[in-house]
């Protein structure tokens, strides 16, 4: 039995699910009615070129921004409503495009938070304290991060040090300890050269069949989740136009035409 | 009605040049981002040169165009430099640096002119009408039609001149105005100017009425804060619209209060009342920090391994163990320096750990001093801890509406709160009351209440508290809030609630502060609240500032600085310029970073050889936030 395997595994729950959302930031729709549903256990994927509206759906789901109408599920319960931090203690994770690490700690610690934010809450005393068992289950819990995201070595390194490949991990990790169901990965080859996405993708792939959680990624970039992902969703200019499995989406006209353009001959 | 009408009268003139000052407030900080504590100095400096000048017989006609225009457009430019420097440095340091320009620009004018107040020449026509009844004299008709003439003009500008298009657009999008070819250092720097030439003329206008008092002139701007706060920090037309309400009210609020000593200072506090109104009803998304959010910098992690932090820890104890054999007489400075590292310290952990920004320690200082007195048959050490907890309800108060919003409104309210607490709460029963001096007592068992057996007992209180910010820097709080210096948008997505920890940090450093004052208190004889004066917690702060970046080692040497240093130097110009010092001093400090951060290509992070970094990003500060965190 590998390391990987002893890591908290995900049970009940499914999944993320979005409803009709719509996001408009004065006279400009940003999402317009977007549908999705991201099971647990499986990776699916928001793809859609620059400035498509994914990053926002992204804030959305994770409670930074409010949308104009529509609703977010997770686990068959509205969180629509709900406060970022909630959201996080119910299970929802989430990287991000512009990483938000914490620089000037190390990368043990940065891995460390992702369970300790959880942990303390909101409550004042949990923001003081911490028990002794929680401190063994954060080492504990870091330590398999760190692991099966392959970064033990730069445990003690600070991100400020790291390359960008290597800052996303650290940023994987995180999520990773936090032991959400749920991940939302916003574009994380963007930055990474060929090698390195096809690492990322290794390990995101160890992740879900060792831990059960589902992932959701945005990206722009076709290569990653093309052989990742069991179902793709595409946007453009804030608006869904297409939906269906890597296949489908590589055979649709409509995708080709919108999005793939030269890429898609590669 | 013709009861009211001289009071509405007094109420509106005061209320236009509350309105002029806010209007110079709020044009320079919707363009530049700088919330500029400092322009009460600058109002100040004004009112006190033109005192100067037709004192050397300058005629009032030019001595009035030196003053606004030259003086006015002078500092302006001064001003643009400092904010553009400023501009690049976080939030709290922002506050730190127009807080020293305050400081800097008040002390200045004390080491000139004296702390008394001096007579100022009216020099409007003083000749009037009379409506009603109530006399209404010509200077407060031209008063008044000035900062309308002010308000009117700026409006106009904004809609119909091409620089108030661009300035609108530097609010806006300062890069794109940069785009289109306009530079938005000279559309701020216009800015600047009217700002200060406001600021210069308001001076004038109210000195007046006010006579020239450094304090009171410097106070002008939190009349403006007060004014501003109904605009949003936005709104120029609102702002000078508040300043007539904030006239109205201060003008009318003694009629309507009681008639006793308590409620003298009440005009003085309604500015704060209304500022903190203003900003529990406001919704986040109307009152937004403006300018570039830049995170401060999380303090690293010692590495002081836990063996040379003890040893250090213990060869500095055995040091100031020793300072009664040694000093004699002067123990009292000594003593007065350790409760005064424990205040630092509750300030150390506010600033260098959770990065926000108090101007009211002094405040809290006093309340733990006053509340200790009036606890003299309780047990000593259960004396010192009611009287700690006793300050952290104000706490909560100030912290509660301002940590939803943004860090700036937590400075701008504890501003406020520390001028409230000097002119209206000191004065209550159950702090000084308004006797000359209350007695608190010290510990009575073995000994400890001679002056070398209650150095001591300070000594163990300071090793406690170091004890204790110690433990707060390596616990979760402590990595939480390194956490929120560095990534609050992180924070709140894992799961931890970050407003709440803001409020908790800011009521244990209102505690332990509190506690110092409760120490302070016993050291003399009788204590009242002439000590705990407003300007002494902007002092503080510079000086903690000054000390430097070390969260345990600063406030030693920021205790040494204000209260044992002084306390040897009998020299009178030296203590006069102390201050002005410390004001200066952390202007310098606060906009050092922007100096060495202004290079154009931003500074490559720090690796190791052998890294592999072709994608590193620059340091956090270089690039904008794009989500705000609710």
């Amino acid at each position: 039995m590998t390391t990987a395997e002893r890591v908290d595994a995900v049970t009940g729950g499914t999944g993320l699910r979005l409803d009709r959302l719509v996001v408009k930031f004065g006279g400009l729709t940003a999402v317009n009615g977007l549908s999705l549903d991201a099971p647990l256990g499986r990776v699916t994927a928001l793809l859609g070129p620059n400035g498509a509206g994914k990053t926002t759906a992204f804030n959305v789901c994770s409670g930074l921004q409010r949308p104009t109408d529509g609703s977010v599920e997770l686990d068959g319960r509205d969180i629509t409503a709900l406060s970022p931090q909630t959201r996080a203690r119910r299970g929802l994770g989430r990287t991000f495009q512009k990483m938000e690490l914490f620089d000037h700690a190390t990368v043990r610690d940065n891995v460390s938070m992702g369970r300790e934010a959880a942990m303390a809450g909101s409550l004042p005393w949990r923001q003081i304290f911490s028990t002794r068992r929680e401190r063994e289950e954060l080492v504990e819990v870091t330590a398999r991060a760190l692991e099966l995201c392959g970064i033990v070595g730069l445990a003690d390194r600070r991100p400020v040090e790291l390359s960008t490949g290597q800052r996303r991990l650290v940023e994987l990790a995180r999520v990773v300890a936090g032991g959400f169901s749920m991940l939302l990965l916003d574009e994380p080859s963007s930055g990474l050269d060929k090698a390195e996405t096809q690492a990322f993708g290794e390990v995101l792939r160890k992740l879900v069949a060792t831990t059960g959680c589902g992932i959701l990624i945005v990206e722009h970039d076709m290569s990653l989740v093309m052989d990742l992902s069991d179902y793709i969703y595409v946007m453009e200019f804030g608006t869904p136009i297409f939906e269906g499995t890597p296949d489908e989406v590589r055979r649709s006209p409509e995708v080709r035409a919108a999005y793939l353009g030269t890429e898609g001959d590669e | 009605m013709s009861d009211y009408l001289p009071f509405i009268v007094f109420g509106l003139v005061s209320g236009s040049v509350y309105g002029l000052s806010a209007m110079g407030l709020v044009l320079t900080y919707k363009t530049s981002g700088i919330l500029n504590f400092g322009q009460g100095g600058v109002t100040a400096i004004a009112a006190f040169l033109y005192y100067d000048l037709t004192r050397n017989s300058v005629p009032v006609p030019i001595a009035i165009i030196l003053v606004v225009l030259v003086f006015g457009t002078l500092s302006g430019l001064v001003l643009e430099v400092v904010a553009r420097l400023l501009a690049r440095t976080s939030t709290a340091n922002r506050v730190v640096g127009t807080v020293g320009l305050l400081l800097f620009c008040q002390s200045i004018l004390v080491v000139r002119y004296g702390g008394a107040a001096l007579p100022f020449p009216g020099f409007l026509p003083q000749g009037g009408f009379t409506v009603s009844g109530t006399l209404i004299r010509a200077d407060q008709v031209i008063t008044a039609a000035i900062a309308l003439a002010a308000a009117v003009g700026i409006f106009l500008f904004f809609r119909w001149t091409r620089l108030g298009t661009e300035m609108r657009a530097v609010v806006d999008d300062p890069d794109l105005l940069d785009m289109t070819g306009r530079s938005p250092v000279k559309v701020r720097r216009t800015a600047w100017i009217i700002g200060s030439v406001f600021a210069s003329a308001s001076g004038l206008l109210i000195a007046p009425t006010s006579n020239l008092d450094s304090v009171l002139l410097t106070l002008l701007v939190v009349q403006a804060f007060g004014a501003a706060a109904i605009g949003r920090f936005t709104s120029l037309p609102l702002a000078y619209a508040g300043g007539l309400v904030l006239g109205l009210l201060t003008s009318l609020a003694p009629k309507w209060a009681p008639q006793t000593t308590l409620f003298q200072g009440l005009p003085l506090a309604i500015p704060f009342l209304l500022l903190v109104v203003v900003l529990l009803v406001t919704s986040k998304s109307k009152l937004k920090e403006i300018g570039r959010s830049v995170l401060s910098a999380a303090p690293a992690t010692s590495r002081l391994t836990l063996n040379q932090m003890l040893g250090t820890g213990i060869v500095s104890v055995v040091a100031l163990a020793l300072v009664p054999v040694l000093v004699g007489a002067k123990l009292i400075i000594w003593s007065q320096g350790l409760t005064y590292v424990i205040l630092f310290l509750s300030l150390s952990l506010l600033v260098r750990l959770s990065g926000q920004v108090s101007l009211c320690h002094i405040a809290f200082q006093a309340v733990g001093a006053a509340v200790m007195t009036h606890l003299g048959d309780v047990p000593w050490l259960a004396a010192v801890l009611i009287a700690g907890l006793a300050a952290v309800p104000l706490g909560i108060l100030v912290a509660l509406p301002a940590v939803r919003l943004a860090g700036l409104f937590l400075a701008v309210t504890t501003l406020g709160l520390g001028i409230l607490m000097q002119y209206l709460g000191y004065a209550t029963n159950p702090l000084f009351g308004t006797q000359l001096g209350r007695a608190a007592s010290r510990p009575g068992a073995f000994g400890l209440d001679g002056d070398k057996g209650y150095y001591y007992v300070l000594l163990a209180f300071v090793v406690g508290t170091a004890v204790l910010v110690l433990s707060v820097e390596r616990s979760r709080m402590g990595r939480l809030l390194r956490g929120l210096a560095d990534s609050p948008t992180a924070l709140v997505t894992m799961g931890a609630g970050i407003n709440g920890l803001r409020v908790l940090v800011f009521c244990l450093s209102a505690f332990v502060a509190s506690v110092s004052g409760a120490l302070l208190a016993p050291l003399f004889g009788v204590i009242d609240a002439t000590r705990f004066g407003w300007l002494n917690s902007l002092v503080v702060l510079t000086v903690l500032v000054i000390a430097g970046r070390g969260i345990i080692v600063a406030p030693f040497i920021a205790a040494a600085l204000i209260q044992v240093v002084p306390g040897y130097v009998y020299n009178q110009t030296f203590q006069l310029y102390l201050p002005v010092f410390f004001g200066l001093g952390a202007l310098l400090m606060a906009v050092a970073p922007g100096i060495s951060g202004s290079a154009l290509v931003p500074k490559r992070p720090r690796r190791r050889a052998g890294d592999r970094a072709p994608h590193a990003l620059p340091p956090r500060a270089h690039h904008p936030k794009l989500v705000e965190v609710p």
